[in-house]
């Protein structure tokens, strides 16, 4: 799975897609590119970067290079078309002449910009000779054309040119403007030969700024989500302290509220998670996601501190899945989505499982045998599962944790329906009781419901 | 910008660069090339525009190896048009370029900008496909190029002319009501004084079941998209045309034939614009590429007696 593959899933990374500061072309390729990671080797290195950036760019000096350094990203074009013509050895026209110069001296600036960065895997490569090859004149100017300095015939040629008018002598003008073609063409040769053992190192030059791009934008955006390093843990367990989900938190600030940051473990038992409605238990499931999601793509997470375990795949089942084309009711559509969820838990391979309410569109009683069903099963797997239900289970094959849901029970209603979470604690303690929070009548009377049907649903509770 | 193709559009721009060589810092570029002409290009172009040393050019990637000229690519485009990228370049030699612009006028104007940092002035090659290039939204100045290929006949050649000068010196609106029009782009709206109202008229297509409608806050309307012949014939069927006055954004917005607006405005209807052209000249070729002549001096002054702008044969001041 590729990131531009996983953006289409998870709404919070297209955010983060859009967020990240990623200037050239080059770079956003690299990014969409980028396969979701199970290497830890790998994802050590990209967090190790961003951090070596992140400490690169408190310094003032270095912060304030950074406008100087994007806009030179900005212009830094993908000249693979190019290369790949070299490779093929053809002979490059002048456009495509141009474009290498203009990389390379494109690159050269960039390199002497971040010159200090401690990073050998962030330093482009030095592309003087290729300057060299296409600049005989050593004015570094941004404009390329066959330089009469690269053949004496072409300045005695030109010089006749222009004092022959193709008005007044055609057929002189055409003469010597095709023979000025002629060595244009050899000297275009030679130009393409000459920079034939470049292949190989302005390859790694595009890799390189690609990959300086993405890293700058990743430093920056650590600042700006409170993004921190986690350490890749080797047990079958993960566990967060402070987990956030910055896209809702973002929403949040700008109405000067505050996102509550949860501590959560998961371990080899399932997770079960009981609380209100309202209570955030599908956006603590979003946040994991981002989470390992954010990880195994290479960038730091959302969380104060996080110890997280890599995963082949993350396979969720979170919103209604009514496949209304395929004649599906929403009950038989999820239950065929968890069936391959179990199928492909069961091939030994480590996920990571998030399922919100499962079975809740049918009956409780057969409802909850659903979810205990799936809670035995998937405790027989290698991986990693949390699941959210309104449904009172035994906490006998899983840990079970509620949300502590709301503050007081005595809150005099009226609450705009946007102040309840000032009103609910998100956090989650341990429980070992069977039964479920009694919550939904409380909330349905603070959203001020026809008194008639409240008083009825009391009296039937 | 020629009336039709072989009106000396390629000679007027050739005198213009010539002309301001040694004066200024040039810069040139065209409007897009449609799929039609694009065969064209490639089968029989020739370069034909001459420009001079230190002029800047802008064409497509597919057409500047058609250069007759020594140039350094100075800017590449990212975006592609149909013919390739854009390319900047600036003529080291004098010499001919073919010349192929942007594809849509948004880009055009990014791309006039970028040349006025580095130039004083940015010519524009206007094909006779794109029109609205002469808005002067886009440009400064129009010059118009006509002549015997639009017409062998004095008086429709004439004529023509004529009706093209007329309508790029409409008059303004007041300037208060034009700023306000200047940044409206969709609809049908009523003017009354300074208040301008939006008139519920989906279509222009079926303006007869919207009689009611079109009138119904007073007889000046604002017609921010085109003015369709369908529209001004329309409202010719109407009893008092003289208190009806159409605004429309500019010349560039008039899609009526000669015959139905000069109908409307001689039977007293008034036809404004939000932004004037400036035409400045007219340029006359008196051959057509049949092989038919008009006499140039009976052809611009039979011109001259309409059209108050200069009228020049750029031939005869070669």
């Amino acid at each position: 799975m590729t990131f531009k593959d996983a953006i289409k899933k998870h709404q919070g990374l297209k955010i983060l897609a859009d967020k990240l500061n990623i200037c050239s072309s080059l770079g956003r390729q690299r990014l969409f590119d980028t396969t979701f990671s199970t290497e830890e080797q790998w994802i050590n290195r990209q967090l190790s970067l961003t951090s070596i950036v992140q400490t690169y760019l408190c310094e003032d000096i270095n912060r304030k290079n950074l406008i100087k350094l994007r806009a030179n990203l900005r212009e830094l074009h993908d000249i693979g078309g190019t290369i790949n013509l070299l490779q093929a050895k053809e002979v490059l026209d002048d456009v495509s002449l141009y474009e290498i110069k203009v990389f390379s001296i494109r690159c050269k600036k960039i390199k002497n910009l971040i010159f200090d960065l401690p990073s050998e895997d962030l330093t482009l490569p030095d592309l003087n000779e290729v300057i060299k090859i296409l600049d005989p004149e050593g004015i570094e100017a941004q404009q390329f054309y066959i330089y009469s300095s690269y053949d004496f015939n072409l300045i005695e040629l030109r010089k006749r040119l222009s004092q022959t008018t193709k008005e007044n002598d055609h057929t002189a003008f055409e003469e010597i403007y095709s023979q000025c073609m002629e060595i244009e063409n050899e000297v275009r040769q030679k130009l393409s030969a000459d920079l034939m053992p470049y292949i190989n190192v302005l390859q790694k030059a595009m890799q390189i700024a690609a990959d300086l791009d993405i890293v700058f934008a990743k430093a920056v955006l650590n600042t700006e989500w409170r993004l921190t390093k986690p350490i890749i843990s080797n047990k079958a367990a993960t566990a967060y302290n402070g987990l956030s989900y910055p896209p809702i938190t973002e929403i949040l600030e700008s109405k000067g509220k505050k996102f509550q940051p949860i501590d959560i473990s998961i371990g080899e038992k399932p997770v079960l998670i009981t609380g209100a409605n309202m209570a955030g238990k599908t956006m603590l499931l979003k946040s994991l996601s981002f989470a390992q999601y954010s990880l195994q793509f290479g960038f730091f997470v959302a969380a104060k501190s996080a110890s997280v375990c890599l995963v082949a795949d993350i396979m969720t089942s979170i919103g209604d899945l009514q496949n209304e084309e395929e004649g599906l009711s929403s009950f038989a559509s999820e239950i065929l989505h968890i069936n391959s969820i179990i199928s492909k838990a069961k091939t030994g391979n480590r996920y990571l499982i998030l399922i919100d309410e499962l079975a809740r569109t049918t009956n409780p009683y057969e409802g909850k045998a659903i979810v205990e069903g799936f809670i035995k099963v998937i405790n027989r797997q290698n991986s990693l599962c949390v699941i959210t239900t309104h449904y009172s289970i035994p906490p006998n094959d899983c840990l079970k944790l509620r949300v502590k849901g709301f503050i007081s029970q005595n809150i005099v209603p009226p609450i705009a329906i946007k102040d309840i979470n000032d009103h609910i604690d998100y956090s989650l303690a341990e429980d070992a009781e069977t039964d479920v929070p009694h919550e939904a009548i409380n909330l349905a009377k603070l959203l001020e419901i026809d008194s008639e049907w409240l008083s009825e649903c009391i009296n039937e509770e | 910008m020629g009336m039709e193709k072989n009106t000396g559009k390629t000679e007027t721009l050739n005198f213009v660069l010539r002309s301001l060589k040694d004066s200024i810092r040039v810069s040139l570029t065209s409007i897009g090339i449609d799929g039609e002409q694009k065969d064209q290009i490639f089968h029989t172009s020739k370069p034909e525009i001459s420009v001079y040393p230190d002029t800047t050019f802008v064409t497509a990637e597919k057409l500047y190896p058609l250069r007759h000229l020594t140039s350094a690519i100075i800017d590449l485009s990212q975006r592609h048009t149909a013919l390739g990228r854009l390319i900047t370049a600036k003529a080291i030699t004098k010499g001919q370029v073919v010349l192929a612009g942007p594809s849509n006028t948004m880009w055009l104007k990014e791309i006039i900008t970028t040349l006025l940092h580095t130039n004083d002035i940015c010519l524009i090659d206007g094909a006779l496909s794109r029109r609205s290039i002469g808005s002067p939204s886009i440009t400064d100045a129009m010059i118009l190029a006509t002549g015997a290929a639009v017409s062998m006949n004095l008086d429709t050649l004439v004529r023509k002319t004529d009706f093209i000068c007329r309508m790029t010196q409409l008059k303004t609106v007041e300037n208060n009501l034009a700023t306000k029009l200047a940044v409206i782009e969709k609809g049908i709206y009523a003017v009354q004084g300074n208040e301008i109202s939006s008139l519920p008229i989906p279509s222009m297509l079926m303006i007869e079941k919207y009689k009611n409608v079109l009138f119904s806050c007073g007889k000046r309307l604002f017609i921010s998209g085109i003015l369709t012949e369908n529209l001004l014939k329309f409202i010719l069927t109407l009893k008092d045309v003289s208190e009806v006055e159409l605004i429309v954004t500019d010349f560039t917005k008039i899609f009526s034939t000669a015959l139905t607006t000069d109908l409307f405005i001689k039977r007293g209807g008034k036809l404004r614009v939000v932004m004037p052209t400036n035409l400045i000249a007219v340029t006359i070729n008196p051959f057509a590429p049949s092989g038919f002549a008009f006499d140039s001096a009976r052809l611009h002054n039979a011109l001259a007696e309409r059209i108050n702008v200069p009228i020049y044969n750029v031939k005869n001041i070669l």
